[in-house]
């Protein structure tokens, strides 16, 4: 049986193991039971950081980096907080620093990309075979729209109307108060609705739509 | 309440967080201002998109580049953490090494001090080289005295023979080298 078929069964196996005792486990040298808690937060971790710093290579870099931090320092991860609280605030961290050599690089490369440039790129529909054309083309346009955001904005937006997490969560990752994070995904959202403009209101009419066809053939 | 306040509040309102008068405030606005009921509306619809967007997902090597990265940073900690082990409960294989390693660090320690004292003066008996090398010179030169080619004369030893083959000056050498008279 190879290394990663026994770690996708520990996995299943300590689906009741919360993220603190497979840490605890880990403190004793097993690799495996931090593989667990890897196979937990890849995704969402990826999720989080492909859209913050926008591309896919950096992203998978900056994610096994937070998952060698987290080993590395594994033994001083006070239960204070929730786990993927500290996991989240690694990330966040490591993906603000990519993003303030970027900019310092672009400072230096004197301004030659700009930052508000329309990037995104068509979609490929055969890859999706569940989601038509039409979702997939207004889904690139809100992820271009979110990329056009504000880094602060940008980062509170993903964190909660992407990935979920609460306000508390949010704000220990983030490392600012509370009040400020409720403000940043206020604005975050009204700009990103200014951004959008008629798209917005397309996606308000289709989903109108759907609604009242719902309501005519229950 | 204006429409700039009453935006303010659009995510709390959205997400249940106001109640009382700011409530109640917020939805006086809100009927009495279409733009602002419409931009709420598009927030609702917003946030449902933005939960549904596609889930972006790693390529399959990453679990196997995570095992290999892991792995390598299981073995550099364990080499320190060995390393850590055998100081604080040492083999006697470690004790022995370390009591023989100790031991000769302190010789040279010693002959070091010995050598170059911090005084600046050698710790060894200076005054014993001399005599050493003392005694050889007087043998060299008994030595060469005595086989310096005869040719029938006798060979008076001066001065000036000793200067010959001690590089020494003569009124030390005479301190030391006793003439021979070559009379044979
Ligand atoms: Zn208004």
């Amino acid at each position: 049986m190879s290394e990663l078929l026994f770690v996708e069964q520990f996995t299943r196996q300590s689906e009741m193991v919360t993220d603190e005792d497979l840490l605890a486990q880990s403190l004793d040298g097993s690799v495996n039971a931090f593989e667990v808690i890897v196979n937990r937060y890849k995704d969402r971790l990826f999720n989080f950081v492909v859209r913050f710093v926008g591309d896919q290579e950096t992203a998978e870099d900056i994610v096994q980096e937070t998952f060698l931090r987290a080993y590395r320092n594994r033994d001083t991860f006070q239960a204070v907080a929730k786990f993927s609280t500290w996991i989240y605030t690694i990330a966040g961290n490591l993906a603000k620093s990519e993003l303030r050599r970027r900019k310092r690089w672009r400072f230096l490369s004197l301004g030659s990309k700009d930052e508000h440039g329309n990037t995104f790129e068509l979609p490929d529909v055969a890859s999706n075979p569940d989601r038509d054309a039409e979702t997939l083309l207004a889904e690139a346009k809100i992820e271009d729209a979110i990329a056009r955001l504000p880094d602060h904005y940008r980062e509170a937006i993903i964190l909660r109307d992407i990935e979920g997490l609460d306000y508390d969560e949010i704000s220990t990752i983030v490392g600012v108060p509370l009040g400020t994070v409720k403000s940043r995904i206020n604005r975050g959202r009204l700009r990103l609705q200014e951004d959008l403009g008629d798209l917005a209101c397309a996606l308000w009419k289709q989903d109108e739509d759907e609604t009242t066809a719902v309501r005519s053939n229950p | 309440m204006t429409c700039a306040e009453s935006q303010n509040l659009f995510s709390e309102y959205l997400e249940g967080q106001i109640t009382g008068t700011v409530q109640q405030g917020l939805v006086e606005h809100l009927e009495a201002c279409p733009a602002c009921a419409q931009k709420l509306k598009l927030m609702r619809i917003m946030r449902v998109r933005l939960s549904k967007l596609d889930r972006k997902h790693l390529p399959d090597t990453f679990s196997f580049e995570m095992r290999r990265a892991l792995l390598a940073e299981m073995n550099r900690e364990n080499i320190w953490l060995n390393r850590l082990r055998a100081l604080l409960s040492p083999r006697p294989q470690t004790v022995w090494s370390a009591a023989v390693g100790t031991a000769f660090a302190a010789v040279c320690f010693a002959v070091l001090w010995l050598t170059f004292p911090p005084g600046g003066q050698s710790g060894w008996r200076s005054d014993s080289v001399t005599e050493v090398d003392a005694a050889q010179h007087d043998q060299s030169v008994r030595y060469v005295l005595e086989h310096l080619p005869f040719d029938g004369e006798p060979i008076e030893s001066t001065v000036k023979d000793t200067a010959r083959v001690m590089p020494v000056p003569p009124s030390q050498a005479r301190e030391v080298v006793q003439p021979v008279s070559a009379t044979f």
